[in-house]
């Protein structure tokens, strides 16, 4: 059986070409990849977005001697900082680890922006230490030695790298070097996360720019970095409703299972177009679940649908438990919404009492704008694996009131439905975006979360850091001064722990001109601050 | 023509082509020091021991053979790469066999290709594997093979073998046919080399130094799963 590749880790660069399939979407994302932009690329777990940037590094490579950009690829996999709480040591890490990549990238171009060990030289060379060796050197000295205290005004400052990375531009004729940070965020807690973003920003000159995927729902870019302003923004979303999705996706397969796999898939292509929906145009998913599939008949996929997307899906939603220390709960409550709550209701949206289906079918939900912060907590990291996907705020619902939609993985959703592959064509085929369930500002649902303790750890650290903020005075919090004076003097609450214990009824109880609205928007402020800790 | 007028003459015959062979070779010589440069990692992180001594001589030779390749000298840039590997399973199979190496250095041993590319007892061998990285044993023989095959390659040039002789002209002078095999024997090697060393080292390697190798490993090891699993889960 030929091999399969769902992690790109795994494909060595010259197979890219024969692999990759590209629409406009990825012709679009390659183009800004290959750019001088800084960017961010946007995508759930195995959507491609590895893929793509490898693809763009190896083009960039190809291409060195006549384009002249230096592609330099991250990925901070054995890091030894990751776990440090010095955030000064970890911008120091992150620096000094780039340019080591840098230095790496350029040798590979035989240029050379540091001395070689001189094996059959006699002359010594390491006299003559270059500018960016020196730059390197002070950066690994400063976090080497965690708990000493470094001179920060001994280390040369982020302008003097980009000067010496112009220079080595200028020196070299080379028109760019381009940095790719793959996953960088994703492995970092939330204030690493920041300190990343306001790097990525700052590291930046007509010769330099840098490019950075991460996940939906888990990324802190923090209050300096603008999205906007600071960089490009891309998705790599895939809808199951755009013309060419079938084709596109079968092609990606074609190029990778064996020519019986392929008779297989062409004897059977209705039956298979199922699979290639319920994958959600999630590349590693259709390969994955492919390369399971001993044969294509209803009852196969019938059961492969119930297999991996009622189970396995979620299994990886489930480690994101383990990643981010504090999440169970929200973990939990997500996916219980999503199976109790939101499915059924769509299931019945969707089909008439005699099992027929509606002339109108839905894959989509609304939550208000409103809605209390773990919540939109619990959906945010839905959005992480896949299971659901936001497609837009500012979406009007009944009365007029405003919120945010989503979609539900439609193999999630097809795997609580009665005779999947059988009633699957006339869904798809009945989709409208409009056609929602709705979830208001005080859905009866949340009360399970709300009411919950959200802190489950036993990790002494992490407890005693969370005691910490819970410990914080209210004025710490994003709110107006007005609403903090409020708390404090008038309901005599001092800290955030104080807040977090009071109710929403309570304050409208205890403070005058404080309804709804504002009780809302205090409580989701102090669960904001703890929620961003747990995050991590 | 003195003797050594006709040295001198032969010389300036290759320094005259050297210019444009070191165009055409360009990724042989950046194939080549990136290699250089990435075993000289490596042997900052492996502990100090006398038998690293063949481990340095590999680099040498190495870069012997990148210098012989840009004089069109290609004999003995096969001749040296293939040096450049015995040292290098040379060096590791003497990391656990003191005894051989001090057998070695008093010249009463032979460095023999057979021996320490062996699949029983070898570099690559399931006992290497059983010892130093057990996840690898779906991996062991495949490198085995490659390096095998490799190490018969570039010993076709040191034997002389008929095809290896450049007879249609004169003897020194660029030969596109000769640069592709090299570089694809580079970058092979590079891949063995990279093997090799973290089947050996891999493991024992603490989080600073798995760091100062993940560039290297990556670049030709990513789709070993196995290795890929371990700088991962070592985060």
């Amino acid at each position: 059986m030929a091999e399969i590749y769902y992690r790109t880790e795994n494909i060595r660069p010259d197979e890219l070409p024969n692999i990759i399939v590209k629409s406009q979407l990825e012709n679009e994302i390659i183009e800004s990849l290959k750019s001088n932009a800084n960017l961010i690329l946007e995508g759930s777990r195995g959507t491609g977005k590895s893929f793509l940037m490898k693809y763009a590094c190896y083009q960039l490579e190809q291409n060195f001697e006549t384009e002249k950009i230096l592609p330099v690829y991250i990925t901070f996999m054995a890091s030894t900082l990751i776990h440090t709480t010095d955030t000064f040591q970890f911008r120091n890490w992150m620096i000094a680890r780039s340019l080591r990549e840098l230095i790496k990238s350029s040798l590979k171009r035989g240029l050379v922006f540091s001395n070689y060990a001189s094996t059959l030289l006699n002359t010594e060379t390491n006299s003559e230490t270059s500018s960016l060796d020196n730059i390197i050197k002070a950066y690994e000295d400063s976090y080497k030695n965690p708990g000493t205290v470094i001179d920060a005004t001994s280390l040369p400052e982020l302008n003097d790298i980009i000067d010496a990375l112009n220079d080595i531009c200028e020196q070299n004729q080379i028109k760019g070097i381009y940095f790719f940070f793959d996953e960088a965020a994703h492995i970092f807690r939330p204030e690493q996360q920041r300190q990343f973003f306001t790097l990525f920003r700052d590291f930046r000159s007509p010769y330099v720019s840098s490019k950075a995927a991460v996940y939906p729902g888990v990324t802190h870019f923090g209050d300096t970095f603008e999205g906007i302003h600071d960089s490009v923004f891309k998705k790599l979303d895939r809808n199951i409703l755009d013309p060419g999705y079938l084709s596109f996706m079968t092609e990606m397969v074609e190029k990778q299972v064996d020519q019986g796999k392929l008779t297989m898939i062409n004897q059977n292509k209705e039956l298979y177009n199922t699979a290639i929906f319920c994958s959600n145009g999630n590349p590693r998913i259709l390969l994955k679940t492919t390369q399971g599939l001993q044969r294509i008949s209803s009852s196969e996929i019938d059961t492969l649908i119930r297999n991996f997307y009622r189970n396995e899906i979620w299994a990886e939603h489930t480690l994101l438990g383990d990643k981010f220390k504090g999440h169970k709960v929200l973990i939990d409550w997500g996916r219980k919404f999503l199976e109790d709550t939101v499915i059924p209701s769509l299931i019945k949206k969707n089909f008439n009492e005699d099992g027929t289906i509606r002339t109108e079918t839905s894959i989509y939900f609304w939550i208000h704008k409103d809605s209390p912060i773990q919540i939109r907590e619990a959906l945010r990291l839905l959005t992480y694996t896949g299971i659901i996907r936001k497609i837009d705020d500012g979406v009007k619902g009944t009365r007029s009131l405003i919120g945010t939609r989503y979609e539900v993985n439609y193999g999630v959703f097809l795997s609580q439905v009665n005779n999947p592959t059988r009633n699957s064509r006339e869904l798809i085929a009945k989709l409208q975006i409009n056609n929602f369930s709705e979830y208001g500002q005080n859905h009866a649902i949340y009360s399970d979360l709300i009411d919950k303790n959200i802190i489950l750890e036993n990790d002494e650290m992490l407890v005693a850091s969370i005691n910490n903020i819970l410990d914080k005075s209210i004025s710490n919090l994003d709110l107006s001064d007005w609403q903090k004076n409020k708390l404090i003097n008038d309901a005599g609450l001092l800290t955030i722990n104080d807040l977090i214990n009071t109710s929403e009824q309570d304050l409208i109880n205890k403070l005058e001109q404080v309804g709804v609205k504002r009780s809302r928007q205090m409580k989701n402020a102090a669960y904001a601050e703890l929620l961003e800790y747990i995050s991590g | 023509m003195t003797a050594e007028e006709y040295i001198k003459k032969i010389n300036e015959q290759i320094q005259g082509i050297f210019d444009s062979s070191l165009d055409q070779n360009k990724d042989v010589i950046n194939n080549g020091i990136d290699f250089s440069k990435s075993l000289q990692t490596w042997l900052e992180i492996i502990p100090e021991d006398n038998y690293k001594i063949l481990l340095t001589n590999s680099i040498q030779s190495l870069e012997l053979s990148i210098i012989s390749q840009t004089y069109c000298l290609y004999r003995n840039a096969f001749s040296s790469l293939r040096l450049s590997m015995e040292m290098l399973f040379g060096g590791v199979f003497f990391s656990t066999a003191t005894l051989d190496f001090i057998e070695w250095t008093k010249s009463s041993r032979d460095l023999n290709w057979s021996t320490i590319n062996d699949l029983n007892n070898g570099v690559l061998s399931h006992r290497f594997c059983n010892a130093f990285f057990l996840e690898l044993k779906d991996k062991n023989e495949e490198y085995y093979t490659k390096a095998k095959e490799l190490y018969r390659d570039l010993s076709e040039y040191v034997h002389g073998n008929h095809h290896t002789w450049i007879t249609e002209s004169e003897a020194l002078k660029i030969e596109e046919k000769e640069i592709i095999l090299f570089n694809k024997s580079l970058k092979s090697f590079f891949e063995i080399a990279n093997f090799v060393l973290c089947l050996r080292y891999l493991k024992t390697l603490k989080q600073s130094q798995l760091e100062q190798v993940e560039p290297i490993v990556m670049q030709t090891l990513n789709h070993v799963e196995p290795i890929l699993q371990h700088l991962t889960s070592s985060k």
